[in-house]
């Protein structure tokens, strides 16, 4: 029902939303996220770009309506439809970021350790988003292995972050990025004809990009919509609690990049390299890590929300430890989890690859993430 | 033939029968590990080149990859126009001429003074054009790992 209100009439939705004091759970969780702004949580609707300083009004859930309002890439289409996805909470937590120096195939700076608080729990995709829940937000994608539980593919950061904002003006909630610079149409470029021959494109004048920074939170971990996971966010989940082996599967062996030998601790939990016949898989086929989420290795590399600048974390300062950290805010993006395509050692929970954040290729997807506002 | 130990899975000197040359020869300084650049770097091309046939650079796409990245510009001249850290450096001037008075009724004295010549260097943004231009297209998996190569090689910062 609030999906159909919502498409007819915006304005009407949000005023709906503001007074709703328990309607869905979307709408609780909007309305939890309003008491927290209208109290004193800076990390909250407060930090919205947007907020005028002269007279502390900020943004709110009725901006979304009036934004959304305005013929926008990631406007509702009407097409759309529930994407079905099975959500995983994760609690906040501790954890130590990256992994000890004598780890094969580690990146020296990117992986250096440091203890990350997340003071935010939040919900995680339980497999990468398939090719049907792309679809389900009227989406179009250029999988090279095409199927409904096939993950997707081609998509760069940008198009990810569509897909999130559909998905949270579908659910009613606040988009997390600001698509106004964008341009291209989505689901363009790399692929030529039906053979999917293509393998990678950046171009941003080919592909959907955008301009600046998209983030409509500088806190990301303050967006109450769908949006991609932090590097922290990522690793805490990939990790899973486990802190003496390499991955839930055991250790990784060393060997060099760009071969491709049995990592027998990978082979019941990751398709990669030497596995998969070079394709992704269906999602969920392999076993799920310790909390309950699938593929967080291999399968398709999946884009996190972090700027990398080949520094550490805490970007070289020497910070002796993190809280709800973001990175640089500029340079290039980030994917995880290596994939089917991926030499084993670098199938790894702290393995970070910086590409060009306008890349599609046909091994990475992602795998969104929502904060929970408690 | 290279050597099947890549810089990456070489057990270190204290761990294995493995000494590498890298270590004997240039290893950083104790307290300064950060500083062994010159290593990084070995490390990394020897990273790109000792790899599986379908990825490896050879010395010649090494060297072309280098003088793109320059845009033809392989030299400068620089020289301290004054005694604080201060540079003047071109690609193209090879000396200036100082005029100087030994005193102030004096006709000025001409000297000619020449620039000390360089080898100008490339930044890893250069570098990674370069190569994006030459194979994220066509092969991207090369492209991919020269990429991670440098990465793991610390010489991407």
């Amino acid at each position: 029902m609030w999906e159909v209100i919502y498409r007819v009439c915006p304005f009407l939705f949000s005023a709906l939303l503001i007074s709703c004091n328990g309607c869905s759970e979307n709408n609780m969780n909007n309305h939890q996220e309003d008491s927290e702004t209208s109290e004193t949580d800076s990390n909250s609707s407060s930090d919205i770009k947007g907020t005028d300083s002269s007279t502390g009004e900020t943004d709110s859930v009725s901006d979304v309506s009036s934004d959304s309002s305005t013929p926008s890439i990631d406007n509702l289409t009407g097409n759309e439809v529930d994407p079905a996805i099975n959500w995983i909470t994760i609690a906040h937590g501790s954890f130590v970021f990256g992994s000890p120096e004598d780890t094969p195939c580690r990146t020296p700076y990117v992986e250096d350790e440091i203890p990350v608080t997340l003071t935010r729990s939040f919900q995680m995709a339980e497999t990468e988003i398939t090719q049907q829940q792309w679809e389900a937000m009227d989406l179009p994608h250029s999988s090279r292995v095409q199927g409904v539980n096939f993950p997707v593919t081609y998509i760069n950061y940008y198009e990810a972050a569509i897909w999130c904002n559909r998905l949270s003006y579908y659910s009613g909630l606040e988009p997390c990025y600001d698509l106004s610079t964008c341009s291209n149409p989505v689901g363009n470029g790399c692929v030529t004809d039906e053979t999917h021959s293509g393998e990678a494109c950046s171009d941003p004048t080919v592909v959907f990009s955008c301009e600046g920074d998209i983030h409509r939170y500088p806190d990301y971990y303050a967006c109450p919509g769908y949006r991609l996971p932090t590097t922290a966010e990522w690793e805490y989940a990939a990790k899973a609690g486990i802190t003496d082996l390499h991955t839930y599967g055991g250790n990784v062996l060393s060997e060099p990049i760009s071969s491709c030998n049995d990592q027998p601790s990978l082979n019941d939990i990751a398709w990669y390299c030497y596995n998969s016949g070079d394709v992704a898989h269906p999602v969920g086929e392999k076993a799920a890590n310790p909390w309950g989420l699938f593929d967080m290795l291999g399968n398709v590399a999946e884009w996190v929300d972090y700027h990398d600048a080949s520094l550490p974390l805490d970007g070289g300062i020497g910070a002796d430890t993190l809280t709800d950290p973001i990175g640089p805010q500029e340079g290039h993006g980030q994917w995880r989890s290596g994939s089917f395509h991926t030499t084993g050692c670098m199938v790894r929970p702290t393995e970070q690859s910086a590409r060009k954040i306008t890349t599609r290729v046909y091994f990475t997807g992602f795998r969104p993430v929502r904060t929970i506002f408690e | 033939m290279p050597s099947p130990y890549a810089f990456h899975v070489v057990p270190g000197t204290t761990t294995g029968n493995y000494t590498r040359w890298t270590e004997r020869i240039c290893a950083p300084p104790v307290k300064y590990p950060h500083l062994a650049a010159e290593r990084d770097w070995m490390n990394f091309f020897w990273g790109i080149h000792a790899a599986d046939h379908d990825v490896r650079f050879e010395i010649a796409e090494i060297t072309y990859l280098w003088k793109r990245a320059n845009t033809g510009i392989y030299h400068t001249y620089c020289d301290p126009r004054n005694t604080v850290a201060s540079w003047d450096c071109g690609s193209v001037k090879k000396s200036w001429t100082e005029w100087y008075s030994p005193c102030t009724t004096c006709t000025p004295e001409v000297t000619t003074r020449y620039y000390t010549k360089y080898t100008r260097g490339v930044s890893w943004e250069d570098v990674e054009a370069e190569v994006s231009s030459q194979y994220e297209s066509s092969d991207y998996d090369k492209y991919l790992h020269f990429l991670d190569i440098g990465r793991k090689a610390g010489v991407t910062y």
